[in-house]
C-alpha cells in the first residue's frame, strides 16, 4: 500500500506546477494546460483520500466531468479570441485597465 | 498483494497479444495488390500534410474536437451507471435516460447551428 | 416523497432546454424564446415566494435540502434574472442567436439555485461550475474585442478560483471523512487546528474570495463588468456574486464555526480594505459603467462585516448573517436596477450624444429631461446604494453595522459609516449631472423593455424595507444557517 503522503506530495507538487505556469504563460493554450493540471491536483487528493468511502471517487468523477466542460469553453474562448485578435497571445489585452 | 498485480500483468500480456495476433493473421490472410493511392497517409479524409507538420491546420478541426471531448467525457456517468444497473431499479433508468435527453438535446442544437458542417479548408 | 419543493429547479432546467430547441421553429423562434424564459422564471418565483418559510426538507439522501436559506436565495436568483430576461427582449431584437442568451441565462440561474440549495460539497461544487461556465460565454456575447478580452479574464479568473476552491475542498474531505457540510462541521470541531484543515479553509476563502471581488481579489472584477453587456454585468453582480456569497455562508460559516477560529482581524482587514478601496476608486471613475462596477466591489465589503461578526462572537452570529443576507437582497435589486438604466443610456441616449463612449457621465447629464422616468428611478436606486433612509439600502446597511456594535466592533461599524459617506458623493453626483446640468439633446423614447424591470427593481427598493416579512425572513434564513453549524 503506497502511504498517503506520497499521494498528497504529488498532488502538492503538481498544484504548484499548474499555479507557476498560470502566473507566468502568456500562451493562451499553456494557461488553459495549467489550469487543467489544477484540477487534476485536485483529483489525486480527492482520489488518495477517499479511503474509507467512496465519496471521494465519486467527487473526482464530477470533477473530471467539469474539467472538460471547461476545457470546451476556453478551448472556445481561445477560438474567438484568435478569429478577432489573430493570436491567442494574453499579453495582447490592455483595453480595460483601472 | 501480489494478486492484485498478477491481473495487471495479465492485461499487460494479452494487450501486448492482441494486436500482434491481428496483424500477424491480417499479414497471412489478406492479398497483396499494393498502389499509390493505398500508400498514402490516412488523415480522416483530408489531404495529407506530408513531411513538416508544424504548420497550422484548419480551425474547423478544433471546433470538432470541442464537440467530441464533451460527448466523449460526459460518458464518464454511464460506467458507475452500468456497473451497479442491477441493483438500482427504474428510478435510475429514467434518470440515464435523462441525462442523455439532455445530451441529445445539445448535440441538436449543434446540428441545427451549423457546427457539424464542413466547410472545408479554412 | 414528494418532489413539490424542487418543482422551481425542473421549470428552469427544462426550460433551458426548450429555450434551446427553440431554434428549430421557423423564424429562429427568437420571440419564443424569451416569453418562454420570462414565463418560466415567473412560475418558479411565485413557487419559492409561496414556500419561503418552508422547515427544512432533505431530497436525495440529504444532499441536497430545502430551507428557508435556499429559498431566499433562490427567490433572489430568480428575480434578478428575471430582470434581465425582461430587459434581453428589447436587448437582444437586433442580435443573431438570441435564444443561446436565454438558455444559458437559465442554465446560470439553475446552477446558483443548485448552489443554494445543496447540502453537500459535490452539488455544491457542480452547481458552482454551472453557473460560472455559463456566464464565461455571455460575457463575450457581443463579439467586441472589449467583450472578448472581459471574457478570457473570467474564463481564466473563474477557473482558477474554482480550482482553489476544489483543491481547499478535497483537504476537507479528507480531514473530515465525508462531503456532508453538517457532518464536516461536526467532524472539523474534533479535529480542531490540523494543518490540513486550516490549508483547506485557507484555500477555500481564496476561492471565494476570487468569485466574491473581495480586495486583494477584485481586480478581474471590474475589468468583467466594464466590459461585458451591461444585462450581463447586471447578471453577473447581481446573482453570480451573490452566489458566492451563499455558498461561503454555507462552507466557511460552518467551518468557521466548528473550527472556532479567532479570524476576525485578517477578516476585518478583507472587509475594510475592500469597502475602503472600493468606494475611493469608484469616486475617480468617469465611466458610470467602472463606477458601479467599483462600488459593487464596495458592497462585497459590507456584507464581508457578516464574517468578522460571526468569528469575533457567535452571539451576534444571527443578526449579522441576517444583516449580511438583506444586504445581498438589496444590493441585488439596486445593482441589477442600475446596471439596466446603463443599458437604457446606451441604447437610447448615447447614439445621439457621444458614440464609443456610451458609458460617461456626461451622457447622464440632464436626464432629468430627456428621460424623465429613467433618471427619476435612477436617482432612487442612487440614493438607495448611497444608503439614504428610508430605501431598502439603508436598512439592510443598518442591521450590519448594528450587528458589528453588538459585538464589540465599534471601529468596523465608524469605518463603514465613513465610506457609506464616501460612497454617496459618487451616487449623488450622477443625480446631480441628470437633474442639474442641461440635456445636449431632445427627449427620447423610452424603450418599455428596459423600464419594466427597472421600475421592478425600484420598487423593490423602496417598499421592500419598510414590508416586515422580508426580515422575518432573511432572521428565519440565518437561523437555519446557524443550526446546520450545530449552534442553537
Amino acid at each position: 500500500m503506497i502511504p498517503l503522503e506520497w499521494y498528497l506530495a504529488l498532488a502538492a507538487v503538481l498544484f504548484s506546477i499548474g499555479a507557476y505556469g498560470i502566473l507566468v504563460e502568456r500562451n493562451g493554450l499553456k494557461v488553459l494546460m495549467c489550469l487543467e493540471i489544477l484540477l487534476n491536483a485536485a483529483n489525486i487528493n480527492l482520489v488518495a483520500f477517499s479511503r474509507e468511502n467512496l465519496m471521494g471517487q465519486e467527487f473526482a468523477l464530477f470533477s473530471i466531468a467539469i474539467a472538460a466542460c471547461e476545457v470546451a469553453v476556453g478551448l472556445a474562448l481561445l477560438i474567438m479570441l484568435f478569429r478577432y485578435m489573430d493570436t491567442i497571445d494574453l499579453e495582447t489585452f490592455n483595453i480595460l485597465r483601472w | 498483494m501480489m494478486s492484485g498485480y498478477m491481473e495487471i500483468a495479465l492485461i499487460t500480456i494479452v494487450g501486448i497479444l492482441f494486436p500482434v495476433i491481428a496483424f500477424v493473421a491480417s499479414w497471412l490472410l489478406r492479398p497483396s495488390h499494393p498502389n499509390d493511392e493505398k500508400f498514402t497517409i490516412y488523415e480522416c479524409g483530408e489531404i495529407a500534410l506530408g513531411g513538416d507538420s508544424r504548420k497550422n491546420i484548419g480551425i474547423q478541426f478544433y471546433l470538432f474536437a470541442l464537440i467530441f471531448v464533451i460527448f466523449d467525457v460526459e460518458a464518464i456517468f454511464l460506467y458507475p451507471w452500468a456497473v451497479s444497473f442491477g441493483g438500482l431499479g427504474a428510478f435510475a433508468f429514467i434518470e440515464m435516460m435523462i441525462f442523455i435527453g439532455v445530451l441529445v438535446a445539445g448535440y441538436a442544437y449543434a446540428w441545427k447551428i451549423g457546427a457539424l458542417e464542413w466547410v472545408g479548408d479554412a | 416523497m414528494s418532489y413539490g419543493l424542487l418543482i422551481p429547479e425542473l421549470i428552469i432546467a427544462a426550460s433551458a432546454l426548450i429555450v434551446l430547441l427553440a431554434v428549430f421553429m421557423k423564424d429562429g423562434g427568437k420571440k419564443f424564446a424569451g416569453y418562454v424564459s420570462i414565463v418560466a422564471l415567473l412560475v418558479s418565483l411565485i413557487l419559492v415566494l409561496k414556500d419561503g418559510l418552508v422547515t427544512p426538507t432533505p431530497y436525495f439522501n440529504d444532499t441536497i435540502v430545502i430551507d428557508p436559506l435556499s429559498q431566499i436565495f433562490n427567490m433572489i436568483f430568480l428575480l434578478v434574472s428575471l430582470l434581465v430576461v425582461i430587459g434581453g427582449i428589447r436587448y437582444n431584437e437586433d442580435k443573431p442567436h438570441a435564444e443561446i442568451f436565454y438558455s444559458l441565462l437559465l442554465f446560470a440561474t439553475l446552477g446558483m439555485m443548485v448552489v443554494a440549495i445543496s447540502n453537500d460539497l459535490i452539488p455544491l461544487f457542480v452547481g458552482f461550475e454551472l453557473a460560472s461556465l455559463a456566464t464565461y460565454p455571455m460575457a463575450a456575447f457581443e463579439r467586441t474585442k472589449r467583450g472578448i478580452e472581459a471574457s478570457m479574464k473570467y474564463f481564466v479568473i473563474g477557473a482558477l478560483s474554482s480550482s482553489l476552491l476544489l483543491f481547499g475542498m478535497s483537504y476537507i474531505y479528507g480531514v473530515a471523512g465525508t462531503t456532508n457540510i453538517p457532518q464536516i462541521a461536526d467532524a472539523l470541531s474534533l479535529n480542531l487546528m490540523k494543518p490540513a484543515s486550516l490549508l483547506g479553509l485557507l484555500f477555500i476563502v481564496s476561492g471565494f474570495g476570487f468569485k466574491m471581488a473581495l480586495v486583494p481579489f477584485h481586480m478581474w472584477a471590474v475589468d468583467v463588468y466594464d466590459g461585458a453587456p451591461h444585462l450581463v454585468t447586471a447578471l453577473l453582480s447581481s446573482a453570480s456574486k451573490k452566489m458566492a456569497f451563499v455558498a461561503a455562508f454555507k462552507i466557511l460559516v460552518v467551518g468557521l464555526i466548528a473550527l472556532r477560529f479567532d479570524w476576525y482581524i485578517g477578516l476585518a482587514l478583507l472587509a475594510v480594505l475592500t469597502m475602503t478601496l472600493g468606494n475611493v476608486v469608484a469616486a475617480v471613475q468617469r465611466s458610470v459603467k467602472r463606477m458601479l462596477a467599483y462600488s459593487s466591489v464596495a458592497h462585497a465589503g459590507y456584507i464581508a462585516i457578516a464574517f468578522v461578526v460571526i468569528s469575533k462572537s457567535l452571539a451576534e452570529a444571527e443578526i449579522a448573517l441576517a444583516g449580511g443576507i438583506l444586504h445581498i437582497f438589496s444590493h441585488a435589486l439596486m445593482n441589477a436596477g442600475a446596471f439596466i438604466v446603463a443599458a437604457i443610456i446606451a441604447a437610447a441616449v448615447i447614439s445621439k450624444v457621444k458614440p464609443g463612449e456610451e458609458d460617461n457621465l456626461d451622457n447622464y447629464a440632464g436626464l432629468g429631461k430627456i428621460a424623465p422616468v429613467t433618471a427619476l428611478m435612477m436617482a432612487i436606486l442612487m440614493l438607495s446604494l448611497g444608503g439614504v433612509p428610508p430605501m431598502f439600502g439603508f436598512w439592510s446597511k443598518a442591521v450590519i453595522f448594528l450587528s458589528a456594535i453588538k459585538a464589540d466592533l465599534l471601529w468596523l461599524a465608524i469605518i463603514g459609516v465613513l465610506n457609506s459617506a464616501l460612497s454617496l458623493y459618487y451616487y449623488a453626483r450622477v443625480v446631480m449631472y441628470m437633474y442639474y446640468r442641461d440635456p445636449v439633446i431632445e427627449r427620447v423614447n423610452e424603450p418599455l423593455m428596459y423600464v419594466l424591470p427597472v421600475a421592478i427593481a425600484t420598487m423593490g427598493v423602496i417598499l421592500l424595507g419598510l414590508y416586515p416579512p422580508t426580515y422575518e425572513w432573511a432572521f428565519e434564513a440565518a437561523r437555519t444557517l446557524l443550526m446546520m453549524g450545530g449552534i442553537l
